[in-house]
């Protein structure tokens, strides 16, 4: 039987074809044949961004366009922002906007609504094949998943003060954690991580610069929430950690880490907090900033956990002419490597 | 109803004949219109479908016709269904495919077979070598369209 090929098929029936292809695929499918340059088109970005100001016309406008492109535009990059404001009728036309990009092969996606917690995110992002950078913030819980949860590309996550509810006792930020196969970066911004409800572990194996930025991480007036947090990145290169002190580390897997940038505030007499695992893990570490001068202090209270640093060639700390040597002295008669040390004033 | 009435001949381009239940054969839309119209007897003549292709088309309708309506862990189990029903098809046929299935107006189908053959070309040289088709473009046009969408080839 003779074999039936693609240029065989009427163009209605190729183009049909093309719409199921990703921004990505579809950059590389205009290459490959010129008569396709016509029947696909990639569009590099669609930002609807609103600093502060009334939203309800223009945003429906802004949704009845991308709603009227034909199904084989790709879109590269959306981003959607909208100003923290009192009521949200606009939670729909920003569910439609996600549907609808989710469908484009989206590759860049980033959403910053300012939403409250009953804002829906629509489950059709977390089996987006096409997203490689995410960002999601801010405001709202994400509490459902769909069973088949697969973000196959993504190599970006951002979470930016959005917080996680369990799902049938099951963890659901470690469940999108692991479904990101090629997960390379988390950044995890803003003070709600500590009002999760999550196993508080961080768990991934390809993961390789991982960023924990608590705003108001120090003078924190609710100082409850210091649960132990567990580290499994065995393949984390960089670690950035800013966060309130822990009653422990149960488990603190850092094997490939080279940069580690801290700020963690002071310890004082008589606290419980334990360390100990969280020094120790920064053993193979090359570089190490610590951007607090209280941080440097942790070196001073946990002396006796502080490792060789065997591959430690630059040290940065910040400090202060009375509080800080000690802890450095210590620092460095453990780093026989080092060759760099710089001290911020 | 008879027992008769419950099944229907679907007669391919190449004269096999497949005896099936209505309810698989009315998931396509044009079928569903040919015997609403009752300008067919029991017997329906597919001239554009051959019989090898039309098997599968059957196989497919079979097994969404039983499992239709049911609960979630069914909808999951039809999802794996489908992936190892497209998964070792060649492009011819999964061409011959949607072609079937625009013909007989599966949407469902149709929506599974354009997505395999998406999912199985995702470089440039994989639409070359899967789709079958000629690199028509110059090496210089080709270095321009590269530019223009940089990001698309970083790896």
């Amino acid at each position: 039987m003779q074999k039936t090929r693609i240029t065989d098929l009427p163009d209605d029936i190729i183009s049909y074809i093309l719409s199921f292809l990703t921004a990505k695929q579809a950059a590389h499918a205009q290459i490959a044949a010129k008569k396709w340059r016509n029947l696909i088109s990639i569009i590099p970005n669609r930002e609807f961004f609103v600093p502060k100001s009334k939203i309800s016309g223009s945003l429906n406008d802004f949704v009845k366009e991308l709603l009227s492109l034909h199904a084989n535009h790709r879109l590269r990059r959306f981003s959607l922002k909208l100003p923290d404001e009192g009521n949200r009728p606009y939670y729909n036309p920003v569910n439609y906007c996600l549907r609808n990009v989710v469908k484009r092969g989206v590759f860049d996606l980033e959403l910053d609504i300012n939403a409250k917690e009953n804002y829906p995110l629509p489950l059709e992002v977390f089996t987006c094949k096409s997203v490689v950078t995410l960002k999601l913030g801010s405001g709202f819980v994400i509490d459902a998943i769909p069973q088949d949860i697969s973000l196959p590309a993504l190599k970006t996550l951002i979470l930016d003060s959005v917080r996680f509810d369990s799902l049938d006792g099951r963890c659901v930020f470690q469940r999108i954690l692991s479904a990101c196969l090629v997960l390379e970066e988390l950044i995890i911004d803003g003070r709600s991580s500590d009002q999760w409800n999550w196993s508080r572990t961080v768990s991934s194996q390809n993961l390789k610069r991982l960023t924990i930025r608590r705003i108001g991480w120090y003078d924190d007036d609710d100082k409850t929430n210091s649960e132990p947090i567990s580290f499994d990145t065995p393949s984390l290169e960089y670690l950035e950690y800013h966060d309130v002190l822990r009653d422990g580390y149960p488990v603190v897997n850092f094997n490939s880490l080279v940069e580690a940038r801290l700020k963690l505030p002071l310890i004082f007499q008589g606290d419980g907090y334990d360390l100990t695992n969280l020094i120790q893990g920064l053993r193979n570490v090359q570089i190490l900033r610590c951007v607090h001068v209280h941080t440097m202090m942790l070196f001073h209270s946990f002396s006796e956990a502080i490792p060789w640093f065997e591959h430690l060639f630059h040290l940065v700390v910040r400090t202060d002419d009375y509080i800080c040597w000690v802890p450095l002295r210590n620092v460095l008669e453990k780093s026989p490597k080092l060759r760099t040390l710089t001290i911020e004033v | 109803m008879s027992k008769s009435e419950k099944k229907i001949v679907l007669k391919s381009l190449d004269n096999e004949a497949f005896e099936v239940e209505k309810a698989v054969a009315l998931q396509s839309q044009t079928i569903w219109v040919m015997c609403e119209d009752k300008c067919v007897g029991n017997e329906i003549p597919l001239e554009n479908v051959t019989g090898q292709i039309l098997a599968k088309v059957i196989d497919y309708c079979k097994k969404h016709a039983v499992v239709d309506g049911d609960g979630d862990e069914s909808s999951e189990e039809l999802k794996n269904w489908d992936t190892e029903f497209t998964k070792n098809m060649d492009q011819s046929t999964l061409f011959n495919m949607i072609l079937a299935a625009n013909y007989l107006n599966i949407k469902s189908l149709l929506n599974l077979t354009c997505q395999a053959v998406a999912d199985k070309t995702k470089t440039i040289d994989e639409f070359h070598t899967f789709l079958n088709i000629e690199n028509n473009f110059t090496p210089e046009e080709e270095a321009q369209i590269c530019q223009e969408n940089l990001w698309a080839f970083d790896d």
